[in-house]
């Protein structure tokens, strides 16, 4: 199949509109006749995209293109409104149309870190068609044709000067909004609302992998001199030079930390002493496991999402007790009602059978779990058995540690013991070599409390050696 | 004649000029200090020589309101010390600016009655500064196609968000100081909301209009459409919180009628 072929085909479609259909068929079949291989497509183009369109887009973007598809309402982002004629992730300057190459980009590789999924598995002709189609949903596109905006030239990574990026950053102001370390916690990040009148939450650059429209720096050059449409956004096409923008992106690209993704949380015995705070020299040497949270929160039907997307677990212990460090990305420290929060998981003692996910319990399955639990507004963290999610009106057990916030992050230190008397039913960790555990955030930022938060599947707490050798591990979910 | 009347035919005059091509529109004046509280004044038109007129007739009028006015809110600025510390003494959003009755920063245009008649776009750029953080003016109008010089004035980071609806939209990044970007309307448009996502107290309107009949009210609430050629006109208010008005008048050559409005305090 010849892309380039179709496209050119496809701008035809587009200026004759969806209207003259006849007429249409005939510029198709002429620029079809004039290269040597014409596209099988062209004849029923346009009636083809909407087919497939209706077939795997309708569900999402509605029947008419107007973002309003049964799924729309549990997404967030919402899936984008055609008719409007908006377009996030271009390559054209602000306000224009995106080129037809934006949009097969788009559809051929999703939007990560939203519920567009990638389209790679239609043909190359089935996505040109949608290109086409979904053109033709937005007649306003046509009045303001494409304006590419200029490439310069990439330096390529050996070339990239991380130092003058950084000062680029600076000067363009965007850790008003991204924040210094760029983790999306900027003066200006609060209460932003999108062209759709819903809220948006600033991109954290440190997670390359929620960038919508690609995390290379080619991406991150193109969404800096393009903006983000429809988003608070800018296109700095006017005050900054290709040369800049190229650094810029680089030092972007820089800010990524790239994620741990991993099922199970590998905890190190140490010999001696255990970290009590957060900056310990130790944890430098510990794995880490970053988990993808999720966020999807219902309140009286409608979604409302919390707002931590991911956290890093580490974990290492002695004879004697097991020390969790969580990290993750707030864009405040909220002390006040309601408090940012945090959660570590574990079943009791001898459970049995499958675990509740937390995103439904305790509502779905009202048995007890035990939660490691920390709390902004209050000093220390303590372990609850308890069957509420912000464990109230049980039995509690201090576990000393601390809660550090710093730019944007707040990093969290428990320490519990193996075992203990003073929690009857607690698991003894000096018996299990394997554990699950799970976790869930609150942002008090978000007016998230109680059932409103983001969390975790289970994931297995691998304790390097027991303690005393005899393992059992308790049911859990596969 | 009295000193308002003779005022008023300035304004007429300038209004001719802008219309023209010949006069740069409302710009934020260096008197007007930014500490200054009732900073969401539109400055009134200034210009130059005035130009040949398409037309000899006039509408003049004011707007009032009746009510109080409701009271300004206080602009949180502690996001951006760059902003703070151009109002020491704290700044109040006005939405509804009022002094003795008389209501500023309304768009008073011509909405129907010029027929096909077409008026070339000036070519000299009408100003939306931002200054202490602030839109200067608050209100303006443009002609549909004039350019229109987005200006940084402020050591800090503006980001221009337009939002219209049947015109090109665009959301442009001003990093620094003294930075300038030209834009403009292609087709008429009351009102296009621009705002900042920096600072979100900031926000202007711009009337986009295919005529040169437009004018925003000042401080004592007056307009003065001028030169229009003898005919029926609809001439709408627009306020950006009490809403619209429309009245009917009909103009002879040579002939000046007033026509006032007043909106209702909510
Ligand atoms: C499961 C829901 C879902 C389905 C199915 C879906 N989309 Fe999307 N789509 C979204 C969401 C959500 C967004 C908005 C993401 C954002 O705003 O960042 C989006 C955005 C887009 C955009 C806008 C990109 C931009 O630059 O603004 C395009 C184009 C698009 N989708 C095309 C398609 C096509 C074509 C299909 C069918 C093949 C499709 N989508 C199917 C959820 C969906
Ligand atoms: C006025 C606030 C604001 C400013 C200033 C700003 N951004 Fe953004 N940026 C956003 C928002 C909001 C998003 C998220 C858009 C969305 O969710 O669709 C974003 C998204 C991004 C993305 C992610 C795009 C993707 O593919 O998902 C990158 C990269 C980015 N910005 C870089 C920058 C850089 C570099 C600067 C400075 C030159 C900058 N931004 C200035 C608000 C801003
Ligand atoms: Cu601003």
């Amino acid at each position: 199949m010849h892309p380039r072929l179709l496209r050119t085909v496809t701008v035809i479609a587009v200026l004759a509109g969806p209207a003259s259909g006849r007429a249409e068929t005939t510029a198709d079949l002429a620029a079809g006749q004039a290269r040597p291989n014409p596209p099988v497509v062209n004849a029923q183009r346009d009636v083809g995209g909407q087919a497939v369109y209706e077939q795997y887009c309708a569900r999402c973007h509605g029947a008419a293109g107007a973002g309003d598809g049964p799924d729309a309402a549990h997404l967030f982002p919402r899936p984008r409104d055609f008719t409007q004629g908006f377009s996030k992730f271009r390559s054209t300057a602000s306000g224009s149309a995106p080129t037809g190459e934006d949009l097969f980009q788009t559809i051929t590789r999703g939007l990560p870190g939203s519920g567009m999924p990638e389209w790679s598995n239609l043909s190359e002709a089935e996505r040109w068609q949608l290109v086409a189609y979904l053109k033709s949903l937005a007649p306003s596109l046509a009045e303001r044709p494409p304006q590419p905006i200029p490439m310069g030239t990439d330096p390529g990574s050996a070339r990239a000067d991380l130092a003058q990026g950084r000062q680029v950053y600076a000067e363009m102001g965007c850790a008003d909004c991204h924040g210094k370390l760029g983790r999306g916690n900027g003066t200006s990040s609060g209460g932003l609302i999108d062209e759709w009148g819903q809220p948006i939450r600033v991109a954290d650059l440190t997670k390359g992998w929620s960038y919508r429209g690609g995390a290379e720096p080619r991406d991150i050059y193109r969404r800096l001199m393009a903006g983000i449409d429809g988003t608070p956004m800018p296109s700095y096409a006017d005050a900054i030079s290709p040369e800049d923008a190229w650094q810029l992106a680089y030092y972007v690209r820089s800010l990524q930390e790239p994620p741990q993704w991993q099922r199970e949380v590998l905890a190190r015995r140490l010999p001696g002493a255990l970290p009590a705070t957060a900056a310990d020299a130790v944890w430098a040497t510990v794995t880490r496991t970053d988990i993808p949270l999720v966020t999807k929160v219902y309140q009286g039907g409608a979604l409302v999402p919390a707002s931590i997307t991911a956290v890093s677990i580490q974990a290492v212990y002695n004879a004697d007790s097991i020390v969790f460090r969580l990290a993750w990305h707030d864009r405040t420290a909220n002390q006040e009602t309601p408090p940012d929060a945090a959660a570590l998981a574990l079943p009791p003692d001898a459970h049995r059978g499958e675990l509740p996910g937390l995103m439904g319990w305790p509502t779905a399955s009202p048995q007890p779990l035990e939660l490691c639990l920390w709390s902004a507004d209050r000093a220390g963290a303590q372990s609850r058995l308890t069957t509420t999610p912000s464990g109230a009106g049980s039995a509690a057990v201090p576990l000393p540690g601390e809660a550090v916030y710093d730019d944007g992050r707040w990093t969290l230190v428990m320490r519990r013991p193996l075992q203990t008397q003073q929690l009857p039913g607690a698991v003894a960790l000096t018996h299990v070599h394997r554990l699950p555990i799970a976790v869930a955030l609150w942002d008090g930022g978000n007016q998230e409390q109680d059932r409103k938060r983001a969390v975790s599947a289970w994931l297995d707490l691998v304790l390097s050696d027991t303690v005393a050798t005899q393992p059992t591990t308790p049911g859990r979910k596969p | 004649m009295t000193a308002r009347m003779s005022r008023v035919v300035l304004t007429a005059m300038v209004l001719l000029a802008l219309g023209c091509g010949g006069a740069k529109s409302a710009t934020a004046t260096s008197s007007e200090s930014p500490s200054e509280a009732r900073l969401q004044l539109a400055e009134a038109p200034a210009g130059t020589a005035p130009a040949a007129a398409p037309g000899t007739a006039t509408v003049t009028g004011y707007v009032g309101l009746q009510g109080t006015a409701p009271t300004g809110t206080k602009v949180k600025m502690e996001a951006d010390p760059v902003c703070q510390q151009q109002h020491a003494g704290g700044l109040v959003d006005e939405a509804v600016l009022v002094r003795n009755g008389k209501l500023a920063n309304v768009f008073v245009y011509v909405k129907e009655g010029l027929g096909g008649k077409s008026f070339p776009a000036p070519t000299t750029p009408a100003t939306l500064d931002q200054r202490g953080c602030w839109y200067t003016p608050h209100v303006i109008g443009v002609q549909a196609g004039q350019p229109l010089e987005l200006v940084n004035s402020d050591a800090t980071l503006h980001n221009v968000n337009a939002k219209p609806t049947v015109n090109q939209p665009f959301n442009v990044a001003q990093p620094k100081q003294g930075m300038k970007t030209t834009k403009s309307f292609a087709k008429p448009e009351v009102m296009v909301k621009v705002k900042c996502n920096v600072h979100p107290w900031m926000h202007a309107y711009v009337g986009v209009v295919n005529h040169p009949f437009y004018a925003v009210t000042g401080e004592e609430g007056t307009f003065t459409l001028a030169g229009l050629p003898a005919g029926t006109y609809t001439i709408e208010a627009w306020h950006e919180t009490l809403g619209t008005q429309t009245q009917s008048v009909t103009v002879g050559d040579g002939e000046t009628k007033t026509v006032s409005f007043t909106f209702q305090s909510p």
